[in-house]
């Protein structure tokens, strides 16, 4: 029997579990069973699937499994762990998976929301009233879960959360949702986003860890439906614990118009680095003129495993995708970037291009840069590239004739080289805290070997 | 200030330098021209301390110390300044980053507190002016898309800022235009003190127009095997490499 195997057997009770309790509609219930029909089908997400092929995820899971148990922790009543240096803005703190601001759990966003309140709103999922929203609903039945983790985080899930965007809101202050791991044990959320015609907002998952948390595993789903003229900043920033285990997943549809700017970032906490993040965002441009940007920056280091997948498909005419990730790896990390564009047939006009660019500080370090374009159109423009490299000794030698000394020559060129990876957002605080939290991924990394 | 003796240097097994011999005094200007290949950049390169290049023979001393066992930090710190023939671009590093972290680590060396950014900008001001760059070029990424004078310009910038005791500028006629070249004329000629020196390394005469040396050198096969006034640099102007030669 294989790992993959048993690890999803350890977890069939677990969902069985999660999918009888009484308090899911029967719409969200019916939600819930497909996706683990589709898991079992599927399997867990691990090395036989193309998409997974850098990450044994399924292997890791199990691993997990032999020290703690897959269940999702529990709350932990009146937990007012906060993050720290996270951006000003319309906060919301999840600790555990687990919605912690009391307030806005109970729908009272007047003290949470501001001004804005009126703007956009915070429920969860299993109060939605279904004959209001048809649309979102039809969405969520149709949604094909091309990430087994999303299916597996749909079925497992104590709380989905609905983060709704009035039609033709624009939400001024950043909504900064804050993921905290401050325990053992595996944490799991799921938040859906739904923008509707014309709204516009900025908003930062940030997931972090205290010290406490110790070895965890956290399995974070979010999903956007961006309808049409619908624009959204997205930061995804990482920032795990040392020992921490990281599976997220992204997914987006856009419509008509719709924008979705990403800015990934991983600057993983806490000396003796071993956690691993895998972070995967799959993009579907369903219709004419939609727009996915996407940023990212991580520095690899110490025993770090991080991966980046993307999957962005062209169905609409006119769109554009573009994609940048910088990378840097140091010591005995691993760092991957992959993923494909996909273009449909019978398309016009579509733009697509896939770049990563990588360098490897040390000589145990590795990179597998690998983006792919899948064309079926003939009216496109589409690139794609990789580079994998070393730093440039003409750059680190004119930086040592000018009396900056090798570390702080180092230091520049590898801060620069990851600053091409930043998204500007438009909100200068917000670029600042980008920066910040590259800094503080570089600080981690040791620079080269002597 | 700069003394080098039987100065031999390879690259890649490949030996360039064969026996190098050259003094250098505080507040000289000294030019060495030479044809292609006879070891000028090698020269400049070994003494920034490229570790590139493989120092096989003879001393090098500067300012009383041994310049061959020092980083090229060190050396930059002690107040060797080399200029290059072609900078190399540094993207995603501004140039008001770079002169900072240039200038507080001189500062450093000199026991100095580091200026901030305010007080590096206001530093950078006169600079500008005087090597005819606009103030937008601080913001921009070092020497990326700059035009060849351009870099020529920032390279004068840095020797400006940092204030060497020996400037060593290798080609710094080479791709600009008469206006660019009576800048560096300008910026060297208003550096001359009796506590710096200069080590122009050039193919052609036009530069040395603008910035009359003490002493002009021929080095051919990696050795200097003539020296003399600005009437070498004449005579070379009317005979040639080869003229010489024979």
């Amino acid at each position: 029997m294989g790992a993959a195997q048993s690890v999803l057997e350890l977890y069939g009770p677990l969902i069985n579990a999660r999918l009888q309790q009484g308090r899911d509609p029967a719409w969200l219930r019916q939600w819930r069973a497909a996706a683990q029909q589709r898991l079992e089908q599927s399997g867990l997400p691990g090395k036989h699937r193309e998409s997974w092929h850098y990450s044994a995820a399924d292997l890791w899971l199990q691993q997990f499994s032999e020290r703690h148990s897959l269940a999702p922790s529990l709350p932990v009543a009146d937990d007012v762990s906060v993050a720290a240096d996270l951006p000003d803005g319309h906060l919301l703190r999840f600790v555990q998976g687990y919605l912690a601001d009391q307030q806005v759990r109970h729908e009272q966003h007047d003290e949470t929301f501001g001004e804005e309140r009126d703007k956009f709103s915070l429920q969860a999922l299993a109060q939605l009233d279904p004959s209001q929203s048809a649309e979102l609903l039809a969405w969520l039945a149709a949604s094909e879960q091309t990430d087994p983790l999303a299916d597996l985080i749909t079925t497992l899930t104590p709380e989905t959360w609905l983060l709704t965007v009035k039609a033709g809101a624009q939400v001024e202050n950043p909504i900064v949702i804050s993921h905290l791991a401050s325990q053992q044990g595996c944490h799991i959320g799921q938040l859906l986003v739904w923008l509707q015609p014309g709204a516009s907002a900025t908003l930062v998952e940030d997931f972090s860890a205290t010290p406490a948390a110790g070895e965890y595993l956290a399995l974070a789903h979010t999903a956007f439906k961006l309808e049409q003229g619908s624009r959204l900043t997205y930061a995804r920033s990482n920032r795990d614990g040392a020992d921490g285990l990281h599976l997220g997943v992204t997914a987006a549809d856009l419509g008509r118009d719709a924008q979705l700017r990403l800015q990934a970032l991983e600057s993983g906490m806490g000396a003796q680095l071993r956690n691993r993040v895998r972070n995967g965002f799959h993009a579907r441009l369903t219709q004419t003129g939609a727009e996915f940007i996407a940023r990212g920056a991580f520095a690899a280091d110490n025993r770090q495993h991080i991966d980046y997948h993307f999957t962005v498909e062209h169905y609409g005419d006119y769109g554009r995708s573009d994609i940048q990730m910088q990378g840097l790896a140091g010591a005995k990390s691993r760092g991957i970037v992959n993923g494909r564009i996909y273009i449909a047939q019978d398309t016009r006009g579509n733009d697509g291009h896939f770049t990563s660019h990588n360098l490897l500080l040390s000589a145990d370090a590795e990179i597998d840069a690998k983006p792919e374009l899948e064309i079926y159109a003939d009216e496109v423009k589409c690139a794609h590239g990789a580079t994998v490299g070393q730093l440039d000794a003409d750059q680190l030698l004119y930086l040592q004739t000018r009396g900056i000394d090798r570390e702080e020559a180092i230091a520049l060129l590898t801060e620069g080289f990851l600053k091409a990876g930043l998204l500007d957002s438009g909100n200068d605080e917000l670029n600042q805290y980008f920066q910040q939290r590259l800094l503080t991924g570089l600080k981690k990394s040791g620079g080269i070997e002597a | 200030m700069l003394k080098i003796e039987n100065l031999r240097a390879a690259i890649e097994g490949k030996e360039i330098l064969q026996g190098l011999d050259l003094n250098i005094r505080p507040g000289e200007v000294h030019a060495i021209m030479g044809p292609n290949g006879s070891g000028k950049s090698t020269l400049t390169r070994v003494l920034s301390g490229d570790p590139r290049y493989e120092v096989t023979g003879g001393q090098v001393e500067f300012l009383g110390r041994n310049l061959l066992e020092q980083e090229p930090e060190q050396r930059a710190r002690g107040g060797l300044f080399l200029s290059y023939q072609y900078p190399v671009a540094i993207p995603g590093v501004s140039n008001i980053q770079f002169l900072k972290a240039a200038v507080n680590a001189q500062r450093e060396a000199q026991n100095l507190p580091p200026m901030d950014a305010l007080q590096m900008l206001e530093r950078t001001r006169d600079g500008i002016k005087q090597v005819n760059l606009d103030e937008s070029f601080l913001q921009r990424p070092v020497n990326e898309g700059f035009s060849g004078g351009e870099k020529k310009r920032n390279e004068l910038l840095q020797m400006l800022l940092l204030q060497p005791h020996l400037c060593v500028l290798d080609e710094a006629d080479s791709g600009l235009d008469i206006d660019a070249l009576k800048v560096v004329g300008e910026v060297v000629n208003g550096m001359r003190a009796a506590n710096r020196s200069f080590l122009l390394i050039t193919h052609y005469r036009r530069l040395l127009d603008h910035i009359t040396p003490d002493h002009v050198h021929i080095l051919t096969a990696g050795k200097i095997v003539a020296s003399g006034g600005m009437e070498l640099a004449e005579q070379l102007e009317r005979s040639g490499y080869r003229g010489l030669a024979a």
